[in-house]
């Protein structure tokens, strides 16, 4: 679905992806992770086309939704003239509002939900897209904790209802191995690590395997625990 | 005192206390104005100032009835009116769609934002000559005259408010492919609103000046050309009632757009003062 075959990138003498070989598989969910500056985000604004690799190809389809970790709502369009930006039909927008649980809040301006509930119109605006590739960009990294699982919780279940092939960007090691059949580790622009995570997400929280698949991942990231 | 109000029920007492602040709220700023007015009254009425110098608050009063009465204030009124309803639409046509082009195109920049700002640095009171000479002493000169004064703080504010817009809604445009219609009017225009309607409040204000300006020349008709009247048959009483009419015309055109950018700008919830 997605493929990465020897994609390089650098800013200036920065180089954020080095060499970078990556396939994702039909309705696969893959969370990547890293330190900051290791090029996660770069992979991601790749993939959506919001940034060309300087060397190396990549092959992704067109149709791709993407929820950055700010919302991105236009505060002057209610929200749901955000989510139905650029449809044609705009029942699509209802129908969508509805599947995250935000039916009431279509008239509502964006600047007066919580950040739970932006990030909620947000993947409803991608849901509309009806995309074969979901992006997400560290989408839940300004949630407090509680928030947090439940849109764990709906982004499983919508990747589960509608087949997508998703890849997220994410900081947290136990959203990682909660919602993703595999989990990247990128460092010096490369995969240092990938681990397979048995199941299928979304997995329980307090799942008992998970702890260990947590602590490699930390320790791949250099991240020692007292 | 205090068993009068502790008799009344207390639900009415705040729904009422309410609305009367809502009163209160709207009458306040105009508290100083009417002590200005007063303030003028009481050195007329004590001859501290000369009634050839300033006539007191009812001569200019009787000189607004006289007016009226004669049909002299509505008719110059009403021309006036229109002269800077028509400039103020076409300055405000081309201004959003001069500033859209240099805020959305690279090119559009390139090819009119250095004419335009040096036109800017132009008074159009010194473009007055140039305007009586291309397009005569009537309408078409006063209209164009006032939509030049319009076009550039409106051409201003919608080229910088649109550079304000963040660039992730557009990058959000890209990723979803939104046609360059909807990334124009729904994320550019719509987004640089609140700076258009500053640019539109000040642009009324020069619509006023530049209005002035071409009236008080070769005029036979407008509120300048009743201020030029008076001056010329020495009526202070007149000359003082033109610039009451300007400064209240200024704040009915001001109070007009602050009720659009009330209705226009309902999603925002900025900081309104303490």
């Amino acid at each position: 679905m997605i493929r990465f075959s020897q994609v390089s990138k650098r800013y200036g003498a920065t180089v954020v992806l080095d060499g970078l070989d990556l396939d994702v598989g039909q309705g696969e969910f893959v969370a990547v992770i890293g330190r900051s500056g290791t090029g996660k985000s770069t992979l991601l604004r790749i993939v959506a086309g919001l940034e060309k690799p300087d060397q190396g190809t990549i092959s992704s389809p067109d149709a791709v939704a993407v929820a950055f970790q700010e919302p991105r709502l236009m505060p002057w369009l209610t929200v749901g003239a955000n989510v139905a930006l650029g449809l044609r039909e705009k029942s699509r927008a209802t129908a969508a509002l509805a599947e995250v649980g935000l039916q009431d809040k279509a008239e509502a301006w964006p600047l007066q939900l919580s950040g739970g509930q932006a990030q909620r119109a947000s993947l409803a605006r991608a849901l509309t897209r009806e995309p074969q590739v979901l992006l997400l960009d560290e989408p839940f990294g300004a949630l407090d904790a509680l928030t947090k699982l439940e849109m764990q919780a709906l982004v499983g279940r919508l990747w589960r209802d509608h087949g997508w092939t998703v890849v997220m960007v994410t900081h947290d090691v136990d959203e990682a191995v909660r919602l993703a059949d595999r989990v990247i580790v990128l460092g010096d622009g490369q995969i240092k690590l990938e681990l397979p995570v048995p199941g299928r997400g979304p997995r329980r929280p307090d799942d008992p395997d998970l702890a260990g698949l947590g602590q490699e991942l930390l320790k791949a990231l250099g991240v020692t625990l007292a | 005192m205090s068993s009068a109000t502790s008799v009344r029920p207390p639900a009415p007492t705040s729904a009422s206390s309410k609305a009367s602040s809502k009163v209160s709220g709207a009458l306040l700023p105009w508290l100083s104005p009417v002590a200005i007015v007063g303030i003028w009254a009481l050195a007329s009425n004590q001859g501290w100032i000369s009634e050839r110098t300033l006539p007191a608050p009812g001569a200019v009063l009787a000189a607004a009835r006289d007016l009226t009465a004669d049909g002299t204030l509505p008719e110059a009124l009403g021309t006036s009116l229109s002269r800077v309803l028509l400039g103020t639409v076409l300055g405000v046509a081309f201004g959003l769609a001069l500033g859209l082009l240099s805020g959305y195109s690279r090119l559009g920049e390139l090819t009119v934002d250095r004419p335009l700002q040096m036109l800017r640095a132009i008074p159009f009171n010194a473009l007055l000559p140039l305007f009586i000479i291309a397009f005569g002493v009537g309408e078409p000169m006063k209209v164009l005259l006032i939509a030049e004064g319009v076009l550039i703080p409106v051409y201003l504010n919608t080229y910088a408010g649109i550079r304000n817009v963040d660039v992730k809604y557009i990058e959000l445009a890209t990723v979803y492919k939104f046609s360059r219609r909807l990334v124009a009017v729904k994320i550019l225009l719509l987004g640089a609103l609140p700076s258009i309607l500053t640019g539109l409040r000040f642009s009324l204000a020069i619509a006023w000046i530049a209005l002035v300006t071409s009236e008080t020349v070769n005029t036979t008709s407008g509120i300048g050309f009743v201020l030029v009247n008076a001056q010329r048959f020495v009526r202070p009483d007149q000359v003082v009632l033109c610039i009451i009419v300007y400064a209240l015309l200024g704040v009915l055109t001001d109070w007009l757009v602050r009720l659009l950018e009330k209705r226009l700008l309902r999603w925002r919830s900025g900081f309104t003062g303490r």
